[in-house]
């Protein structure tokens, strides 16, 4: 096999498309009033920064300010678990899902619970010490408490 | 650690177990079995052909298959803070990693808080942006990660530390977050008999055959050049890492995106070989025949140094990236680096393009070496404009395709002086690689 590799023709073309499409941006959510953050009743914190929501959801930050642990859990997909990774952690859908991969398969985390009903994963929040996810505001949340946004 | 190995048939069952787990699993994006076991794992198989120079894999210019993946990974939570994970590979590369599965990492993470933790067992090394997850297809656009610095012929043992570590998070507030992790251990080279190490000493044995000659004229009282001396084997080989440390140290700038980081490794390798040629003395010379000759090799090096320093920048889809690495060990030295920018256009479509320079023999010196034994400039470095596209057919199934224009050889399939003043290889050439992969 032989490959004659048209150098400037390949080089050219792909810079050319790479240029284009990078020039559209890619979706993006301001964090919004459909969504409610919510936590185990027993929290005794009534309100978290949007930073803390990522290193939480990121693996990063595992203790509340008392030392207990942090439980984080998630819809498993759907819009509203696409508008919470990109309005409230503020990257791409594709990009946590990559970051979690890779720290599954080294070995360095797990990714945060998920649940297929929002009806289900309130009441894991519900049952579970230390438990934060996030719901669509329309939710009954009864039981757990709501999250103010700092 | 001693890995785990199984042959032959064991490897085929083991690799239909995975794919199996992997069809049974494709709807469970999580891998949770429950709420405290995850289970993950991929299968690839992949194709690489190059136009000329046989790179990575032996006569790779007649394209080659022999490019397998399978991973299984475990990972439960005990107790609070605990984490406890293990991950079985199997891996055909050319002549590395046949019909073994063995366990790629395997560790207890005790995180005591936020800004320490600690790890213990074989731990992946955190060596430049990617190598921790160097095998994890699903990662990235590109099959191979550029060679200057994550090199696929020393995958088999800078993938993992065999020690202890720390690390930790800090946040920096208004200024970003540190990461951190440092370690000390060794470093498991899971078969020296194959891969990087053979081909690095079998090359230089074949290279010390006229100082043998001269060695043994010298024994007999002939004169210089007398004695032909032939390289025949290279026999009870061992290599092993004494101990190493080292350490990574991420900055996530508050520029949301980008990261900016440095790793390094020093420490120590052993090498304990005999090598064995048959050496011929002409009729009509003092001590006419044949005699066998063996030097015994039995030392120990240092490792100066490797380190990298980096930069990754990501918005949105769109990646770029730029690494420099230096290593420095007793008497040589090896530089590269490389630029990446990737972008993915759609849930179907992402590109990638690298350059990647590779200059592992440390620079102009070496290259005036190699003129003066009679080859080319371009034996010296190993330039590599790769254009990868990524294919992501559906959430458990991606196929890529990537096409690598290539200057040098620096980086090629060991060959002899002699082989290569005979028929030097070609400084112009290409690889085209195509992968595809089922994760779950």
């Amino acid at each position: 096999m032989n490959h004659r590799p048209d150098r400037n023709r390949w080089w050219q073309g792909f810079v050319l498309l790479f240029v284009m499409a990078s020039m559209f941006p890619g979706p993006g959510f301001a964090a919004g009033d459909d969504l409610v953050i919510i936590a185990n009743s027993g929290l005794y914190e009534d309100a978290i920064g949007q930073k803390d929501l990522q290193r939480i959801f990121l693996g990063k930050k595992t203790r509340w300010d008392d030392k207990s642990s942090i439980v984080p859990v998630m819809l498993k997909s759907g819009p509203l678990h696409d508008r919470f990774i990109e309005g409230y952690l503020e990257r791409s859908v594709q990009r946590f899902v990559t970051y979690w991969r890779q720290m599954v398969f080294t070995g360095k985390g797990v990714p945060p619970r998920n649940f297929v009903s929002e009806t289900a994963l309130v009441d894991f929040v519900a049952a579970t010490p230390g438990s934060v996810g996030f719901v669509s505001a329309a939710t009954n949340v009864s039981g757990v408490k709501i999250l103010a946004l700092d | 650690m001693e890995s785990c190995r199984f042959r032959g048939f064991r490897w085929l069952v083991q690799v239909g177990i995975v794919m199996l787990l992997a069809a049974f699993s494709l709807p469970a994006v999580a891998g949770n079995l429950d709420d405290d076991l995850f289970v993950n794992g991929f299968v690839s198989q992949g194709y690489l052909n190059t136009s000329s120079n046989d790179y990575l894999v032996s006569r790779s210019t007649n394209g080659t298959a022999d490019f397998t993946e399978a991973a299984i990974t475990l990972t439960a939570r005990p107790v609070d803070r605990l984490r406890v994970g293990i991950q079985f590979l199997g891996r055909n590369f050319g002549e590395t990693g046949n019909d073994q599965v063995l366990i790629d990492w395997a560790f207890g993470d005790y995180r005591w808080k936020d800004q320490l933790g600690f790890r213990a067992g074989k731990v992946r090394l955190p060596f430049g942006l990617y190598n921790e997850g160097r095998d994890v297809d699903m990662l990235r656009t590109s099959i191979f990660l550029p060679q200057s610095i994550y090199n696929d012929k020393q995958r088999d043992f800078n993938l993992a530390y065999e020690g202890a570590g720390a690390y930790g998070n800090f946040d920096l507030q208004g200024a970003g977050e540190l990461d951190y992790h440092v370690y000390v251990g060794t470093l498991n080279v899971p078969d020296s008999s194959t891969g990087f190490w053979t081909d690095l000493f079998e090359g230089s044995s074949r290279d010390l055959e006229p100082s043998v000659g001269l060695a043994v004229d010298d024994e007999y009282g002939n004169s210089p050049g007398t004695a032909e001396a032939g390289f025949r084997s290279l026999d009870d080989w061992e290599v092993t890492f004494p101990w190493i440390f080292g350490g990574a140290v991420n900055w996530s700038t508050p520029l949301e995106g980008l990261r900016i980081g440095s790793t390094a490794i020093q420490g120590r390798y052993h090498i304990k070989a005999v090598l064995r040629y048959d050496v011929n003395i002409p009729d009509g010379n003092n001590g006419a025949g044949y005699h066998p000759y063996e030097i015994a090799i039995d030392q120990t090096h240092k490792i100066n140094h490797l380190a990298t320093f980096s930069a990754e920048y990501i918005r949105d889809d769109l990646t770029l990236a730029a690494e420099y690495y230096h290593d420095q060990f007793e008497d040589s030295q090896t530089r590269g680096w490389y630029v990446l920018a990737g972008n993915r256009f759609s849930r179907l479509l992402s590109l990638a393009c690298y350059y990647s320079d590779a200059d592992p023999l440390g620079g102009d010196v070496e290259i005036r070496n190699f003129e003066l034994v009679g080859l080319p400039d371009y034996y010296g470095w190993q330039r590599d404009l790769t254009i990868s596209s990524r294919f992501d057919l559906t959430d458990f199934w991606l196929f890529k395709l990537e096409y690598h224009f290539i200057d040098g050889v620096a980086l090629t399939q060991p060959r002899t002086l002699e082989e290569n003043l005979a028929d030097p290889m070609k400084r112009h050439w290409g690889m085209l690689a195509a992968k595809t992969t089922f994760h779950f």
